[in-house]
């Protein structure tokens, strides 16, 4: 029943419970702040949020869902959702486009892909672009402005070079760091890690734990002559994102258009964990309908605010 | 000549329409254009005369104001791009580069040394060779951070048209890049404006990424807007056959370089000092351009003004 609306309980509760959260989460975004990001308090009660993509049977988005078609479990065991919501949240990404060498010939094509992406935002979202060959360049730009953004791509956007791939996303996470909401990093590549000399490189372990450990959801979007690897497949899945082969001369702007739509339709959910260990927990995101699937982070921190 | 009285003058200002007196009061400060002007040859033409300019404001022709062939020192802000994608194009000729600034350099000049990485690092104003030396290591040593990129091209020269822009006399800025601007906050349309209101003329010399793709494109629009060259270097891919091709000095970035500064700070030593009176001070941009009436020559100036309001 991919879509069918339900009534809840008392939607102005979660109405009001969604912007505490959104103010929660505003509040946290300061410099000081550690590698607690998925972690919001209010009046003394942690909550963990949880960002979930749905797809119904058909492989459809599915929206409309209820909290009760939830169930989400820390360790094993289920939790009490304390809060619940499928209202548009405005995203917060870092595009990261990679410009090595060997995309020569794709580089017409991303940059009209990137141009579509940004048409797919909406007017709260923001969007930062960088690029990585040569170096990892990321705009000091956080913007929702359309033109600035445009402006970037086309005076910005220019090929040659290595994959330095993951200091290219551990860069994106890391200009994001201090933002509140959904922070995204969505990769586009055509190859596996190459990091040359010149750079400072970080590795897949270090971008894998900050983050899980920070709530960055990172999705990433293979070019035709190079799949995905293996890795970065890993680490969309552990952080909720998605992944995306695209397929010889498909439509790349609409790949990333697909992934603005996840992006806007993801459910919110918060619970509050029942012990502070300062451990790695296991999350398991579910759907109680029938052939529907649930792609969210997978662990979490427990760690007490400090 | 018969004196009219004070008293006589005090009247009249008094019985004058309002308007009149506040027109003449916010009558346009005169726009400067430096105007460098080559002959069919390539050569550069320093004989001309008022009469050989037109001067065309918004496509109107102008009455020059003003006209000077006299020299003036200059006030240079040299941009080098240290991030890594360029470094190693000229960091074996670092030292040979800062020689080169300091040797164009002539008394009365200054210059200041940028470096162009994550962030633009400007030196200090300098007036010799020995004061570039000592502060050259700590103006194009960027950290390691800073090195990976981005190269914010665009924002290095925002940076450089402020240190320049309360300079008096002619001032220029040269910058050395493989042309790959990134990680800007100011868009290249917005530098080329400024730069033009300004009159300061941006020339770069780009090696690498060339002048006809892409960011090639931009930066030589940027410098062709404000009355400047825009260069490319290639090194040679192998033996110059007797110097037919490239002179000695070319064979190097550096002696290339050295090359470059020359001529353009000799173009902007001698040029041509043209100024006009707008016809509106309304704060705005405007076009502008200046021919020689004779065929044959070349002239490089700005191409915009801001029509500063009076008062």
């Amino acid at each position: 029943m991919e879509g069918t609306p339900r009534p809840t309980e008392d939607p102005t509760a979660r109405t009001r419970s969604l912007v505490a959260f959104v103010v929660a989460a505003a509040a946290l975004a300061s410099p000081a702040r550690t590698a607690t990001r998925q972690q919001v308090f209010r009046g003394g009660v942690q909550t963990v949020a949880v960002y979930a993509t749905v797809h119904g049977p058909d492989g459809h988005l599915a929206t409309g869902l209820a909290e009760r078609d939830f169930e989400v479990r820390d360790n094993g065991r289920p939790v009490q959702l304390t809060l619940f919501s499928d209202d548009v949240v405005p995203i917060t990404v870092a595009l990261m486009l990679d410009m090595s060498g060997s995309m020569m010939e794709e580089y017409v094509r991303v940059r009209q892909a990137a141009f579509d992406f940004v048409a797919t935002l909406l007017p709260a979202d923001r969007l930062r672009i960088g690029t990585f060959g040569t170096e990892v360049a990321v705009s000091p730009l956080l913007t929702s402005d359309k033109a600035t953004l445009e402006r970037v791509i086309r005076e910005e956007v220019w090929p040659g070079g290595a994959t330095p791939l993951w200091t290219a996303i551990d860069r994106g996470m890391r200009s994001l760091h201090d933002e509140p909401g959904r922070r995204v990093v969505l990769a586009l590549t055509d190859g596996a890690n190459n990091c040359t000399g010149k750079l400072p490189c970080a590795s897949f372990g270090q971008v894998r734990h900050d983050a899980e450990a920070q709530g960055f959801i990172v999705y990433a979007i293979g070019m035709p002559h190079a799949p995905l690897a293996g890795e970065l497949v890993g680490l969309t899945d552990v952080t909720g994102g998605g992944h995306f082969d695209v397929a010889g001369d498909a439509d790349l702007g609409a790949t990333f258009a697909t992934v603005a739509d996840e992006l806007h339709h993801q459910y919110t959910l918060g619970f509050t964990p029942a012990v502070l260990d300062g451990k790695v927990h296991v999350l398991d995101v579910r759907v109680s309908q029938p052939g529907f699937t649930a792609r969210a982070r997978r662990s979490y921190v427990a760690t007490a605010d400090r | 000549m018969t004196r009219l009285p004070a008293a006589l003058i005090a009247a009249l200002l008094l019985v004058l329409p309002r308007s009149f007196r506040a027109q003449d009061a916010a009558a346009p400060p005169p726009v400067v254009l430096d105007v460098v002007v080559s002959d069919a040859n390539g050569a550069p033409a320093r004989d001309l005369g008022p009469g050989d300019f037109e001067v065309l404001g918004d496509s109107r022709p102008q009455a020059i104001a003003s006209f000077s062939t006299a020299a003036e020192p200059l006030t240079v802000v040299f941009l080098l791009d240290v991030s890594a994608s360029a470094e190693s194009l000229w960091r074996p000729d670092a030292a040979a580069m800062v020689a080169a600034l300091g040797g164009a350099l002539k008394p009365g000049e200054r210059a200041r040394l940028g470096g162009i990485a994550g962030h633009l690092t400007l030196g200090p104003w300098t007036t010799n060779s020995a004061e570039l030396d000592r502060t050259a290591a700590a103006t194009l040593t960027p950290s390691a951070e800073d090195r990976a990129g981005p190269s914010p091209l665009w924002d290095a020269v925002d940076g450089a048209l402020t240190a320049l822009a309360t300079e008096p006399g002619r001032r220029t800025i040269v910058m050395l890049t493989d042309g790959l601007p990134t990680g800007n906050v100011h868009g290249v349309d917005e530098i080329r404006a400024r730069a033009a209101a300004l009159g300061i003329t941006v020339n770069v010399v780009v090696s690498g990424a060339g002048l006809t793709f892409g960011a090639g494109q931009l930066l030589s629009a940027l410098a062709a807007s404000s009355g400047g060259l825009a260069l490319e270097w290639r090194p040679p891919t192998g033996p110059v056959p007797n110097g037919a091709h490239l002179p000695a000095a070319m064979t190097s970035m550096a002696g290339y370089v050295t090359a470059v500064l020359g001529r353009v700070f000799d173009d902007l030593r001698t040029c041509y000092r043209i100024g006009f009176v707008p016809e509106r001070a309304d704060g705005r941009e405007h076009a502008v351009s200046v021919r020689v009436r004779q065929p044959g020559y070349k002239v490089r100036t700005r191409d915009r003004y801001v029509a500063a309001t009076g008062g």
